[in-house]
């Protein structure tokens, strides 16, 4: 009787120590993907017009240029994660920095638009040592929509750091990451480097 | 406790066959959980849920400060004094000179370890962020982002670790097992079949429990909300 009882106190204590965690963070941008998982229209008509058609066009490459289309690839998102690392701790912080999160904005958004150029045929596992799964170029319709959602909140996210509006930029940087991890959660292989 | 003496007619062995309790409630609720939480957390990360392998740790958290605290205040075989001992212990257990219930002095090093090397992994992925800088561990603020980024490396070796300490302790029970003693039942049910004369566990104190889990929670919530006021310290 007694255990049962500390049993169940127990067990509402757990729950209730569930209760503090603001990882609004991570919840909200997985809610933003279930919620729209198609970019809205700007970013679709991106995907339907432009980048969608370059990603495409772009022809299937090998040897030194395929080489080197994955070490600016694997350099400039390295520089992406380095930057939304860096604007997520200011966003976190007492006292945010603007100025930081500007040029990490800058930086995501300049890469976002060259990763156009990153994905074409050649320079997946194939071709050497990469996170880029073979899927990426079995679904080249949902890769390119995926990437033109990137471009579209990156594009978003710095016009918010310009205006310096830390209300926006929060919310902004949910989709920001939701943007990212739609797409590696799908697209991106395990890597240890 | 004196040894027990078979009174009259009843045989010695239909005695020794009653179950005791060997095990309270909170120990084997620890126990199943930490289990669950384990498989859970390393199911989760791998299914790209890592808000959910976060909250995960953080319950393992919860359950290692009260188990911590229920060593010193819970039942006898629950309490580390009663199982952590010397060198001279463990030598005298492995040639067979040892009687009694709870931990053996050999098993006792086993629980020491599997407790430290999860605190390690626990602490590592509070100050962890994953690789994208989404998914950052409550504490990471407190630390840069390059040893956030090797915490999580860290974290994800020394996950074997545990892998490792984990089949050392199923090989242990199936090793008794084989030898005839089953060791699982009576950490679902709490309760064996003791040696004639092996001193009761004495049980804890059921408030004493509620305290300690109020203190693991308190302190868990607290490192959750970034452990303020260090929190507001940014480094360089």
């Amino acid at each position: 009787m007694r255990s049962k009882f500390l049993a169940a106190t127990a067990a509402c204590m757990l729950v209730a120590g569930c209760g503090g965690y603001k990882s609004g963070q991570a919840n909200s941008s997985q809610g933003n993907i279930s919620k729209d998982s198609r970019p809205p229209a700007t970013a679709n008509d991106a995907a339907n017009g432009g980048n969608a058609m370059v990603m495409l066009a772009v022809p299937s490459v090998s040897g030194t240029q395929a080489a080197a289309i994955m070490k600016e690839r694997h350099d400039g998102m390295e520089e992406m994660g380095k930057a939304f690392k860096t604007l997520h701790r200011d966003l976190d912080s007492d006292d945010p920095n603007v100025g930081e999160i500007r040029s990490a904005a800058a930086t995501i958004n300049k890469n976002a638009k060259a990763a156009s150029n990153w994905f074409p045929a050649g320079t997946g596992p194939e071709a050497g040592k990469t996170g880029a799964k073979p899927e990426i170029w079995q679904n080249p319709q949902d890769f390119a929509a995926k990437l033109a959602g990137l471009q579209h909140y990156a594009q978003q996210f710095y016009q918010s750091a310009l205006t310096g509006d830390v209300d926006a930029l929060k919310a902004n940087e949910d989709t920001l990451g939701g943007a990212c991890k739609a797409c590696h959660d799908k697209y991106r292989a395990e890597m240890n480097h | 406790m004196p040894r027990q003496i078979s009174g009259g007619d009843e045989p010695l062995s239909a005695r020794g066959r009653a179950t005791q309790p060997v095990w309270d409630l909170p120990v084997r609720l620890v126990h199943w959980l930490i289990a669950g939480l384990i498989a859970f957390s390393w199911w989760s990360v791998h299914h790209h849920h890592t808000a959910w392998h976060i909250w995960s740790g953080c319950a393992v958290l919860t359950l290692l400060i009260f188990r911590l605290l229920w060593g010193f205040v819970g039942s006898s075989t629950a309490r580390w004094s009663s199982f952590v001992r010397g060198p001279a212990s463990v030598i005298a257990h492995l040639r067979g000179r040892w009687n009694g219930i709870g931990h053996t002095p050999l098993g006792a090093l086993s629980v020491v370890a599997i407790f430290i090397a999860l605190a390690v992994q626990v602490g590592l992925g509070l100050i962890a962020e994953d690789e994208d800088g989404i998914y950052t561990g409550p504490l990471s603020g407190l630390v840069s982002i390059n040893t956030s980024d090797k915490a999580r490396d860290i974290h994800e070796l020394w996950f074997n670790v545990i892998l490792g300490l984990i089949v050392l302790h199923i090989a242990a029970i199936l090793y008794y097992r084989l030898r005839g003693r089953k060791l699982t039942k009576p950490m679902i049910t709490g309760r064996a079949v003791l040696e004639p004369g092996t001193p009761p566990m004495r049980r804890g104190k059921w408030w004493a429990a509620l305290i300690c889990l109020a203190i693991g929670i308190g302190i868990t919530r607290w490192v959750i909300a970034g452990a303020p006021p260090f929190s507001h310290w940014r480094p360089s």
